[in-house]
């Protein structure tokens, strides 16, 4: 049999045993049990099925299916303790007097409505829970309980038990009050579009040119209800503009914000000395308009993604509390109370949480956080320890050496905010334009109104006002937000997600992109191990398998997804071997697990990292290798950026790959190995220094340094629901090959903006012949300033939909 | 003439009601969450067909 045709008939006997899970929708396999009829893979799902159903929560089940989530009981429940503090409490809680609390949770697991339905119905399962409401978007839970009856770590235990254990990081203890500056926006968009209707209505009979017919005081009553009306306009919804402008102004700076104020300004001061002075109708329409249509760009620009943390920091990685040991008993403490010389514990699974040295125990130590390198290390006692790295195996003891807050890892990351800070911030492109605007408009009006005065200095303050008013770069300003926007949503929805618009102005300006290797390129939970050598029966598979069940190296890990529907032979005499390999009795063959030297054979030729040799009573059979799978596409990406962009890559793994890389990524770009995340920053940072403008696409461990240095941090994740580190933009593993494209996108995007700006151009020059001619009436200038706007407004989002569905995004 | 008056105080009164009562549902939070009252309101039906005792 081929190796192929194992694997299939391996796939094929899964899919007859799958039945899967009534719960969590895992194939049910071995050890599957049984009840009421349905069948849950595992021990804990059907706990959480007897839970709800003795609650008559079953409804959970109909909503969707298999709604729920694995729970998660090996780890200690005493491990909440911490949260009953009154220091952790108080700064966790929104609310709490002593008998009643809220609290707001982050539960990344919610996903279906089940899970809302669930998380809504709390107080069925525990009666001291008053209510709960959940946010799908931000996947938050807000809980009102009754904190003397059931205590903060009992409520976290609650929904642990359930599969909905909250995410509760170091971040979590400095809460910001939640983002309600739409609710301005919306509040002066009302307003803005309410006044606008009601301007333009009151404004027809002179559009009709009906004042000489009609009679004078009602046209003039019209007047100062426009007056009216355009009070809220200027004075609540264009601080929106005003507060910037003023803002620059201080700095010294002419932002795009500088002309619209300005116009506004005047547009309002002379229409109310036209209608009081009974001089004419004013321009009150088109004031209204013009804010009304800025605002509902602003709009367009906010769109924001509340499930996605931007924001996060090492921080929100670290553990609030740790498991602390004085005198033989353990106790949970905060992680602020941490003192050097304290001994803590660390189990299976667990992070360290700052600096130590191992005074017990063996530990396996996963760095992949830290470093990239994707195996794990083994240390002995004595050896030095460095936060942020995951224990893989049993109990192990530290002693801190350094405060949490003065770790390694925190310092790098407190060293790439320095550098962050002093790297000036990108000017977008509408700033820039607003600078020169500003200075051209004034230039023009101080010309118009030179030249009035020498022909007729009574039309001196027509005319210059007319040419401030039209001149109001209105399609200028419209042109970005509603371009980036458009680019931004449609982005979204091949699961592209960027901060903010700005980010996809600096994706087309990029000059170098640089890749991290593992996890971005490379494909992590999907690798097929492949087996080379002599064919094995099922039972030495089974036997193969009972071994390396016994190990939670990654490695053994990977392999043990191969053989998913084995069952378990009991092993006796199983010895790990740190760095070598494993090995162990079944049957009364002796198995051995491991590397070359290890299990007796001859290496071959190629020393490639991950492969694991396999020997039976000392005879070798042969060895699987555990490829670092590329992503599918990577070549087509690679080498279709390469066409616009310097690549490089920069991976912490060992050398053993470039082989493959270089094959991957052609002769040209720069390949770095083995480079610590400071090396990581440095090399990204050195590169903005030189004046490129660097995208760098990591996955947001081990490079976060890295990706803040970056013009533009782009993060790649498997599950974009779930986790998102923090960084200008995340994107969904499944559409990491459309990359090209979506750098393409951003670029058009700015070619759109300006072609549109040429537009308003056009316009605005139309615009400027007839005022300083001084032939400008309200009704040309209620024609030609929206129509500007419309103009660029369609364009912009038309032309960006248009191209995006060329380039196969949408 | 009057009654273009009254009909303009009119309908200024009742565009600023709504105005007003749109401003109101935005400072009580109605605005807040968009999605999750859609899924919700879907779940009192399941639950008055199969109704369930608290215990």
């Amino acid at each position: 049999m081929s190796d192929k045709a194992i694997k299939a008939s391996e796939r094929s006997e899964l899919k007859q045993a799958a039945r899967a899970c009534v719960h969590c929708g895992d194939p049910c396999g071995q050890g599957s049990l049984e009840q009421d009829g349905r069948w849950f893979c595992c021990s804990g799902c059907q706990t959480v099925y007897s839970l709800l159903n003795n609650h008559g929560l079953e409804t959970y089940y109909s909503l969707e299916d298999s709604p729920g989530l694995k729970p998660d009981f090996v780890r200690r429940a005493d491990r909440f303790a911490y949260l009953d503090r009154d220091s952790v409490r108080s700064r966790l809680t929104d609310f709490d007097d002593g008998h009643t609390a809220r609290v707001t949770f982050s539960i990344p697991q919610i996903h279906c409505s089940s899970c809302i339905w669930l998380l809504e119905n709390l107080h069925r399962l525990h009666e001291s829970v008053l209510s709960s409401r959940v946010d799908f978007q931000r996947r938050q839970v807000s809980i009102a309980f009754q904190i003397d009856k059931l205590y903060l770590s009992r409520l976290v235990a609650l929904l642990g038990s359930i599969g909905y254990e909250p995410e509760i990081g170091l971040s979590d203890l400095d809460k910001s009050k939640p983002d309600r500056s739409y609710r301005s926006l919306y509040g002066r968009l009302a307003v803005a579009g309410f006044c606008f209707g009601n301007i333009m209505l009151l404004s027809f009979p002179r559009y009709l040119g009906l004042e000489a017919t009609s009679d004078l005081p009602v046209n003039r009553l019209f007047d100062y209800l426009k007056i009216l009306l355009a009070i809220p306009v200027v004075f609540y919804c264009a601080l929106e503009f005003f507060r910037p402008a003023m803002s620059g102004l201080r700095q010294r700076q002419l932002n795009m914000d500088v002309p619209i104020a300005l116009g506004i300004a005047v547009t309002f001061v002379y229409s109310l000395h036209e209608i009081l002075g009974l001089h004419g109708a004013g321009y009150m329409d088109s004031l209204a308009a013009l804010v009304f249509l800025l605002l509902v760009g602003r709009l367009y620009q906010k769109k924001t993604y509340f499930s996605l943390a931007f924001e996060r920091g090492y921080r929100s990685y670290l553990p609030i509390a740790v498991m602390r040991k004085t005198a033989g008993s353990e106790q949970s403490i905060p992680l602020d109370e941490i003192a050097i010389g304290d001994t803590i514990v660390l189990r299976n699974q667990e992070i360290i949480p700052s600096d130590g040295i191992l005074s017990k125990g063996r530990a396996q130590i996963d760095y992949s956080f830290v470093t990239g390198e994707s195996e794990s290390v083994p240390l002995s006692e004595g050896d030095r320890l460095y936060a942020g790295g995951r224990q893989v195996g049993p109990v192990i003891e530290i002693e801190v050496t350094k405060e949490p807050s003065r770790s390694y890892l925190l310092q790098l990351w407190e060293e790439t905010e320095a550098t962050v800070q002093t790297h000036p911030a990108l000017e977008t492109l509408a700033n820039k334009i607003g600078r020169h605007f500003t200075a051209t408009v004034l230039g023009v009006a101080a010309v118009t109104a030179t030249v009035w005065w020498i022909i007729d200095p009574s039309k001196v303050m027509l005319t210059t006002t007319s040419v401030l008013i039209v001149a109001c770069p209105c399609a200028l300003a419209l042109a970005s937000p509603f371009a980036l926007g458009t680019a931004q949503r449609l982005m979204g929805r091949v699961r592209f997600f960027v901060k903010d618009s700005s980010v996809v102005e600096r994706l087309a300006s990029a000059t170098a992109l640089v890749f991290d290797k593992t996890g971005t390129i490379t494909q992590s939970g999907v690798t097929e191990p492949e087996y080379v050598g002599r064919p094995m029966n099922d039972i030495e598979k089974t036997m193969v398998f009972s071994v390396v069940r016994q190990s939670t190296h990654p490695l053994s890990i990977q392999l043990r997804e191969l053989f998913a529907d084995s069952r378990e032979l009991p092993t006796t005499d199983f010895s790990e071997h740190q760095g070598l390999g494993l090995q162990a009795d079944v049957n009364g063959h002796r198995i051995k697990v491991g590397s070359a030297e290890y299990v007796g054979t001859t290496v071959p030729d190629s020393v490639e990292s991950n492969v694991v040799y396999v020997s039976i009573d000392e005879i070798a059979v042969g060895h699987y290798r555990l490829p670092n799978r590329f992503r599918s596409g990577l070549k087509e990406v690679v080498s279709e950026l390469a066409k616009q962009l310097r690549v490089s890559l920069i991976s912490g793994d060992h050398e053993g790959d470039r082989d493959r890389v270089r094959g991957v990524f052609g002769t040209d770009p720069e390949l770095r190995f083995n480079q610590s995340p400071a090396d990581k920053l440095h090399f990204v940072s050195s590169r903005v220094k030189l004046g490129e403008q660097v995208i760098m696409v990591g996955d947001g461990l081990n490079d976060a340094g890295a990706l803040k240095a970056a013009s533009v941090g782009l993060t790649v994740v498997e599950d974009d629901a779930s986790f998102t580190p923090a960084s200008d933009g995340v994107l969904s593993a499944r559409s990491f090959r459309r990359l090209p494209q979506l750098i393409g996108l951003a670029r058009n995007t700015m070619t759109i903006i300006r072609i549109s700006l040429g537009i308003s151009l056009v316009y605005n020059l139309v615009g400027l012949g007839f005022a300083v001619q001084g032939l400008l009436s309200p009704v040309i200038a209620a024609i030609l300033m929206p129509l500007s706007s419309v103009t660029v407004v369609l364009f912009t989002t038309l032309a960006t939909g248009y191209l995006a569905r060329r380039r196969g995004i949408v | 003439m009057e009654v273009m008056l009254i009909l303009i105080g009119f309908s200024l009164g009742v565009a600023t009601g709504f105005l007003v009562a749109f401003i109101w549902a935005l400072r009580r939070g109605q605005f807040d969450d968009l999605t999750t009252p859609a899924i919700r309101m879907l779940f009192e039906s399941v639950n008055t067909e199969q109704p369930s005792g608290r215990s």
